[in-house]
């Protein structure tokens, strides 16, 4: 085993050698010492302002950052003129709190889901997505969590709740939209992501809740299962595909647990980053 | 060159000729006169999101997460309530169940998956059905036609509040449904397992009561608002002005009533889970149920409840008849409960009393007749006939029966060896129930006496065995409705069922017994789904129609505008109406806001403007105003001096008189910018007709006038005459014939956009003002001549022939409405000799004419123009200058009608005043030119 560490290390040692040969010619070639001279004399430089530009300037012999430097900075100026005002700022107003907290629900969804990404980590790290011999690896690891773990209790209720205030304000977000009528040119596409984002939303919260593996999940999973077998033609390929066969198995709950921690976070984390580059770029639509 | 490339070609192509559109100054710069985003929203977000995280540390710590027992697949389906967001599924997978459901072929691609045939089931259903409010949720954007907000677009807000009305019912419900499910202590679902033991519980919870009303509570309101709105409409269509808003009012009133009594007595239509309407599909077995003759009857208990004590025993160990039917569900056709078991003793065969019964038995006989009668009796204290629709009739049961010692003789059955007849008569001979070979019959028969006969012949082998056995036998049996000793009998028996033929307990009871009500009587054992259907559909149509009256009611623009007023009646002291027109302060805004009388009547108004300009809140009444009278059908109630005028313009409107005008390509068109004249002619024609010619009036005059000015300045302006476009509507819009209106408005502003003009001059200030303000001109700059003279740098050197002072009168429409008050000044004041001095009131204060739109010509408008002559003298001006034509006439008006006091006073339209000056100048240039001639000569 201790071979297999030595192996390792070497191995790693070997790449880092590797790459500062490779990048050691950059470092002849640039005159860093003088540059470094020439910016220190032209003003004032404090400690932080060295620091950084000694990072800088060492990070740019090696990777030549200069090139993206610029193209970043002229991305920043034009983001920077382009970039919407705000309400207060557009119609110059000096109170900005009176219509507001229906304008928060979608930053609050966010910061449930935020709230939701933290305590599901932790609860990850305890959690055994197994569903063999009742009652299941899967059950008793959630009893661990509940009865056991310093703080897994709190954690577990925080993510339980987290789910409602998510969902809750995914659906008054999505009304204020709707009536407001935010969802217009040119927001077209914003709301059908958001309608995709609340979808899967409820395939998160659906998903989370066959997790502890009890008598409820098993109950939900039943009618689930039912509904996927019931589809046309697909029925028992999406059944399969959801729920690990197209009746309930041991996979059930190893197949959820893998929708619910990888599958989902990943397309929904991307749909909001999406979500919020739009609403960023568009601005907040307001009612007319 | 690959895709690719092509791609990012157009894609560049498209950025450069964006660029060459876009001009620099277009590209926003941040200003920071606002709360800026950093740190006001910052702080602010930051605090909310604080507050949230809060409450919902408080839920984690106040609510336990559950977890309930291990998944067990062995054991019994358990208790599932899931979670609140998908409760909407979970009733469309219920309402699923009673859907029809059918086997679909899927033909070549079911072969190859392994499913030949679909079956479209209540899972199915549920699946697909779910799938419709989140796929409905895609359409919105694409649906269009919602450019304003949702108080001006009511039916969007509306179709929104149906949705989620639905989803809340369709949630609600579901869950009505688990309590119905798994609230196992539940009362209503006390049943007699098999050993004829009770089962049963607790009460409903009065949540689920209410619950239970809402839907109901709500197709009242829906049907009442439908009753106010049909009655309304066909009133106000049959009445016309003669509906006013106090009929309204009791209109209201009476359809609340209407509905409310109609709601109370359908009540049990919809809390019995709708039996009629097969319980809108979810009794399937709904014939079975009709003919159900299950009955209460005392049992024995063998569990708690209130007749009993803790430990499930009561004194007698049983519970009584009345008890079982404060619960069950029986008989659930008869609102009677009847003793199908002859628990009282109703019938006595050998009596013929309600029954009738006979056997024998043949051995050496072949046939058997057997007559006689019976009476259906009814007791005359209890149930006196006629007192309930279900026990004028009887139940009777006819059945008889035949059969032999052997069940065959050589191989054939002895029984088709029998042949039997049965025949029952009223009393007047008519047959009501006839049949053979003991088919049996079951028939309802009101009180009287009945005859039967019943005649059995025994044919072939079996006739011939004269040793072997043979039985007839038959009964007919009449059932009444089920005695119970009420509670006013000795407690020993009340509420048990009375035994007529125990004289023991006839003697205890001493006659206090009573039939039953069926308190289950047409109840749909699944109402609760029943109700599920109902609410996903009507109560929701209530809540989108509540949500559209609501936003209606707001969109009257007037209201929103009208709840800034202060009430402070400044309007009133500025109202040129109220000024000759006594009585207390009113406060026209304030009151018209509470919809009290609107302080100025509504006709009366003369849309001047000058409330809004007092007005420290900048109340629009004239939008309230025009929105009012808009309202009114059949166009303004009162009196229009200018019949015939009116007549012709309103004509004008028409489609039929599009052929009367000159198209586009027929008209001469030689500049982009075109000179609309107004309907000055058409004045002038009135004037004289209406005043018999007295008048010297010529506003025609101001179409020259301003094509002497354009002539002079040099600029090249079209001619768009009364031939070419049609009037402008001004005076039918604020008439309230908004009709009208929109098609002369819709042909005029087809045509001017045809023409391509893009400045349109008019020295009428109404034109001005309709163009400007009430025309969607785009592209079209509307000025007023006034305006476009000062525009082309109007400077002529004019000079007066001799010293003028004059006074200008800002009419409303020019003034205060378009905010032109500089301009015509700055055109009189450049005429040298010309000096100008104000009235007393004047600019943004300037008093109105009197009339507007051809109405409130009266004493009134009188009274305010001899007012506004006063103080044309007290000025000691000669001449008044104005910029409309209609203010000219309406003050010439005031000379034609006698008033020679200020004949002498000159009215003039400012550009017909600055023409003479021109004309003037020319004559003078002219007559010095022929002396400079002369003198040559």
């Amino acid at each position: 085993m201790t071979t297999m560490f030595w192996v390792l290390w070497f191995f790693i040692a070997f790449v880092i050698v590797l790459i500062a040969f490779t990048l050691r010619k950059e470092n002849d070639e640039m005159p860093r010492r003088e540059i470094l001279r020439a910016v220190e004399s032209s003003g004032k430089m404090g400690f932080a302002e060295r620091t950084f530009l000694w990072v800088f300037s060492w990070l740019d012999t090696r990777f030549r950052i200069q090139d993206y430097w610029n193209m970043s900075k002229g991305a920043y100026y034009n983001m920077h003129r382009q970039m919407p005002l705000t309400h207060a700022e557009k119609y110059k107003l000096r109170i900005i709190w009176y219509w507001y907290p229906l304008y928060c629900l979608g930053g609050i969804s966010f910061l449930s889901f935020i709230i939701l990404v933290i305590t599901g980590t932790v609860l990850g790290i305890y959690y055994v997505p197994g569903g063999e011999g009742i009652p299941s690896p899967a059950y008793l690891s959630m009893q661990y969590i509940m009865t056991e773990l310093p703080f897994g209790y709190i954690i577990r209720a925080v993510h339980h709740w987290g789910t409602h205030f998510m969902v809750a304000s995914v659906f008054l977000h999505m009304c204020r939209v709707y009536f407001t009528g935010a969802y217009r040119n040119p927001r077209e596409l914003n709301w059908l992501i958001g309608v995709a984002l609340m979808a899967l939303t409820i395939v998160f919260g659906y998903s989370g809740y066959l997790l502890p593996w009890d008598s409820l999940a098993y109950g939900a999973a039943v009618i689930g299962i039912n509904l996927a077998n019931s589809s046309p033609l697909v029925g028992k390929y999406v059944a399969t595909l959801l729920f690990g066969g197209s009746s309930l198995t041991s996979r059930t709950v190893t197949r959820m647990y893998f929708i619910h921690v990888f599958i989902l976070p990943v397309i929904v984390t991307g749909l909001i980053i999406v979500h919020l580059f739009i609403v960023w770029v568009q601005g907040i639509a307001e009612p007319h | 060159m690959g895709i690719v490339e092509n791609l990012g070609r157009v894609a560049s192509s498209y950025m450069e000729e964006k660029e060459k559109l876009q001009t620099v100054g277009e590209k926003r710069k941040r200003t920071r006169v606002g709360h800026g985003f950093w740190p006001h929203e910052i702080l602010r977000d930051l605090l909310i999101f604080a507050f949230m995280t809060a409450v919902l540390l408080y839920y984690a710590w106040l609510i336990p997460p559950p977890l309930h027992g291990a998944a067990d697949p062995y054991a019994q389906a358990g208790f599932v309530f899931p979670d609140w967001y998908v409760l909407f599924s979970y009733g469309y997978l219920r309402w699923g169940e009673y859907l029809p459901q059918f086997l679909v072929p899927t033909g070549f691609i079911g072969e190859i998956v392994g499913q030949p045939v679909f079956p479209w089931n209540a899972a199915w259903w549920g699946a697909a059905l779910t799938g419709i409010p989140v796929g409905i949720l895609v359409l919105p954007p694409f649906l269009g036609g919602r450019e304003k907000r949702p108080v001006e677009d009511p039916w969007f807000a509306s179709a929104g509040a149906v949705y989620l009305a639905h989803i809340w019912f369709i949630s609600v419900f579901s869950i009505n449904i688990f309590l119905e499910l798994y609230h196992k202590n539940r009362a209503d679902y006390c049943k007699l397992d098999s050993h004829g033991d009770l089962l049963c519980g607790t009460r409903e919870p009065w949540v689920a009561e209410v619950f239970n009303a809402i839907p109901w509570l709500m197709t009242g309101v829906l049907l009442w608002i439908c009753i106010y709105f049909i009655a309304r409409s066909i009133l106000s269509k049959a009445w016309g002005s003669g509906f006013t808003p106090r009929h309204a009012k009791q209109i209201i009133v009476g359809a609340l009533i209407l509905s409310t009594a109609a709601s109370v007595a359908t009540w049990d239509v919809y809390d019995k889970g709708f039996w009629d309407a097969k319980g809108l599909l979810t009794i399937k077995d709904y014939d079975e149920l009709e003919a159900m003759r299950t009955q209460p009857s005392d049992v024995h208990v063998h569990d708690t409840n209130e007749f009993t004590d803790e430990f499930g025993w009561s004194e007698t160990g049983v519970v009584p008849t009345t008890a079982w039917l404060d619960w069950g569900i029986y008989q659930p056709g008869r609102e009677v409960i009847i003793d199908f078991a002859d628990a009282n003793g109703h019938q006595d065969s050998s009596n013929g009393i309600n029954a009738a019964a006979a056997s024998t038995v043949l051995t050496s006989v072949d046939s058997w007749q057997v007559s006689g009668s019976f009476v259906v009796t009814e007791d005359p204290v209890n149930f006196p006939e006629g007192h309930h629709e279900t026990i004028s009739t009887f139940t009777t049961d006819i059945a008889c029966e035949h059969r032999a010692e052997e069940r065959k003789i050589d191989d054939v059955k002895t029984d088709t060896m029998f042949s039997s007849t049965m025949i029952m008569t009223n009393s007047d001979g008519k047959v009501i129930s006839e049949f053979s070979d003991c088919a049996g019959d079951s028939v309802e028969l009101a009180v009287g006496t009945y005859q039967y006969q019943f005649n059995v012949d025994i044919t072939g082998p079996l006739a011939l065995n004269e040793t072997m056995t043979k039985e007839a036998s038959f009964s007919i049996a009449s059932f009444q409705p089920l005695l119970v000793w009420d509670s006013s009998a000795d407690s020993s028996i009340a509420g048990m069922t009375v035994n007529l033929s125990n004289t023991a307990e006839m003697a205890l009871g001493a006659g206090q017994f009573n039939i039953i009500e069926n308190p289950s009587y047409h109840k749909n054992p699944l109402s609760l789904d029943a109700k599920l259907t109902y609410a996903m559909f009507i109560p929701c149509l209530t809540f989108g129609a509540m949500v559209f009256i609501l936003l209606r009611s707001m969109a009257r623009g007037y209201e929103f505008e009208m709840n800034k007023c202060y009430g402070c009646d400044l309007c009133d002291d500025a109202c040129p109406v109220r000024l000759f027109n006594g009585g207390d302060k009113l406060n026209i805004i304030y009151n018209s806001w509470n919809n009290e009388d609107d302080g100025v009547p509504l006709y009366s108004c003369l849309t001047c403007t000058a409330c809004t300009n007092a007005c420290p809140q900048l109340v629009n009444y004239d939008s309230y105003v025009d929105i009012r009278r808009g309202l009114i059908v059949g166009g303004p109630q009162v009196e229009i001096p200018h019949t015939v005028l009116q007549a012709v313009l309103a004509a004008e409107a028409e489609e039929e008189a599009d052929e009367d005008f000159i198209s586009v390509e027929n008209y001469p068109l030689s500049s982009n910018v075109g000179y609309y004249p107004g309907c000055v002619d058409y004045l002038d024609q009135e004037m004289i007709f209406s005043h018999v010619n007295e008048g010297e009036m010529n506003l025609g005059d101001s179409t020259t006038a301003a094509f002497t000015l354009f002539d002079e300045m040099d600029v090249d302006v079209s001619y768009l005459g009364r031939d070419f476009l049609k009037c402008c509507g001004h005076d039918q819009k604020w008439q309230g014939l908004t009709e009208v209106f929109d098609k002369l408005k819709a042909y005029n502003q087809k045509k001017i956009k045809q023409s391509g003009i893009d400045t349109l001059v008019s020295s009428c200030a109404e034109c001005f003002r309709t163009f400007a303000r009430d025309y969607e001109l785009e592209d079209v700059k509307v000025m007023h001549t006034t305006e476009f003279l000062i525009e082309n740098g109007f400077d002529m050197n004019l000079k007066a022939n001799e010293e003028t002072t004059v006074t200008y009168h800002d009419p409303c429409r020019l003034g205060r409405q378009m905010g032109i008050y500089e301009e015509p000044r700055e055109l009189i004041s450049g005429v040298e000799n010309v000096s100008i001095v104000e009235m007393e009131h004047h600019g943004e204060d300037a008093m109105c004419c009197g009339v507007s739109s051809m109405m409130s010509c009266n004493e009134n408008a009188r009274a305010l123009r001899v007012a506004r002559m006063e103080e044309i003298r007290d000025t000691g001006a000669d001449t008044m200058l104005t910029s409309c034509p209609k203010c000219v006439s309406h003050f010439e008006c005031l000379k034609f009608e006698g008033d020679e006091k200020y004949a002498d006073i000159e009215i003039l339209d400012v550009v017909s005043f600055l023409a003479k000056q021109v004309n003037e100048k020319k004559a003078a240039i002219g007559s010095e030119t022929l002396n400079l001639v002369d003198s040559e000569a």
